[in-house]
């Protein structure tokens, strides 16, 4: 037997966990080597350090303050649940207001750029019944065509 | 881990995880705060927590939490009279001393291993029971244990070397 495999097993007897059929071997190891006895000893005297260590109790004080602590971050958790869940309605009105906002400054924007002529609904009406083409440049009072047509009209000029 | 579970896991760790601690901080003021971050952690984790491995789990924080707790604490120095008063009589030989030293050798142990040194000599528990405690193999065990002595006695045996007992 090795004596690496010994003091692991010497480990093992301190601890009362070693399986009988090995205690032979290491028995018989011990006998012949000086240097793991020398380890038995010595592991025998930590055993022996570590078994009178003392032991705390732990303060009862502290026991109910972690428990009342939990409590405290259990009540807390729910809050900011809470806040989390009504913090999404002021959100989405906020959002809703500023689509309709924009949506209506835009409208105002773009008719006072391109004022409607005042018989624009007769105009529009008139053009509906025409080709489809047609319909699909009319807006208002601009329309692309126009816009070309000023533009090559500019440039002849 | 249910949340509803926590009180009874806090009964059966409590005590452990204070000596651990304890051994880690060597203050009991100190360790009183820690003990108080480390519960409160698990708890705020609990959700995800296997069960199996809990307190596993429950020893790395306790750890964690102490090293930082020492770090931010070493770059403040008390200057209060009453912390002299606090200090440690280095003259008085016995067992405390050699308690401060193997304290000082467990500290120095990496969480897995001082748990089950904790769990051995501290709850008496069998290789089998430790097993199941941190949810890995008896083997494991076997092998963590001879790691963990090795490397207290080696430490202690530097020490003495060293003059400090």
């Amino acid at each position: 037997m090795r004596c690496s495999k010994a003091q692991f097993l010497i480990e093992l007897k301190l601890d009362n966990e070693l399986p009988k059929e090995k205690g032979k071997a290491l028995k018989l190891h011990l006998e012949n080597c000086p240097q793991c006895r020398k380890y038995e000893a010595e592991a025998r005297k930590l055993q022996q350090l570590l078994s009178t260590l003392p032991v705390r109790e732990f303060p009862s004080w502290l026991h109910n303050s972690i428990l009342e602590e939990t409590v405290k971050h259990e009540r807390k958790r729910m809050l900011n649940s809470y806040i989390v869940r009504w913090q999404t309605i002021p959100a989405l009105i906020a959002i809703v207001l500023s689509l309709i906002g924009g949506w209506a400054l835009g409208k105002t924007a773009y008719i006072r750029v391109n004022p409607l002529p005042e018989n624009a609904s007769v105009i529009y009406s008139n053009q509906v019944s025409q080709t489809d083409s047609l319909n699909l440049v009319v807006f208002g009072e601009s329309t692309l065509m126009e816009d070309l047509f000023y533009q090559i009209s500019e440039d002849y000029k | 881990m249910k949340k509803e579970q926590f009180p009874e896991f806090l009964k059966a760790n409590e005590k452990r995880i204070y000596n651990y601690l304890l051994s880690l901080l060597g203050d009991e003021s100190d360790t009183n705060d820690v003990a108080q971050m480390v519960f409160l952690s698990f708890y705020e984790h609990i959700d995800n927590i296997d069960e199996s491995t809990a307190l596993s789990y429950l020893y790395r924080i306790a750890h964690n939490k102490s090293m930082t707790y020492l770090k931010q604490k070493n770059r403040y120095v008390n200057f209060e009279p009453q912390s002299f008063e606090q200090m440690q009589d280095r003259s008085n030989k016995g067992n405390e001393k050699d308690y401060s030293l193997l304290h000082s050798a467990i500290k120095e142990l990496p969480p897995r291993l001082a748990s089950v040194i904790q769990l051995q000599y501290f709850d008496k528990l069998s290789y089998k029971e430790i097993a199941e405690k941190l949810g890995i193999s008896v083997k494991a065990v076997e092998s963590l244990l001879v790691r963990a002595k090795k490397r207290l006695r080696k430490k202690l045996m530097k020490d003495r070397m060293e003059g400090r007992v």
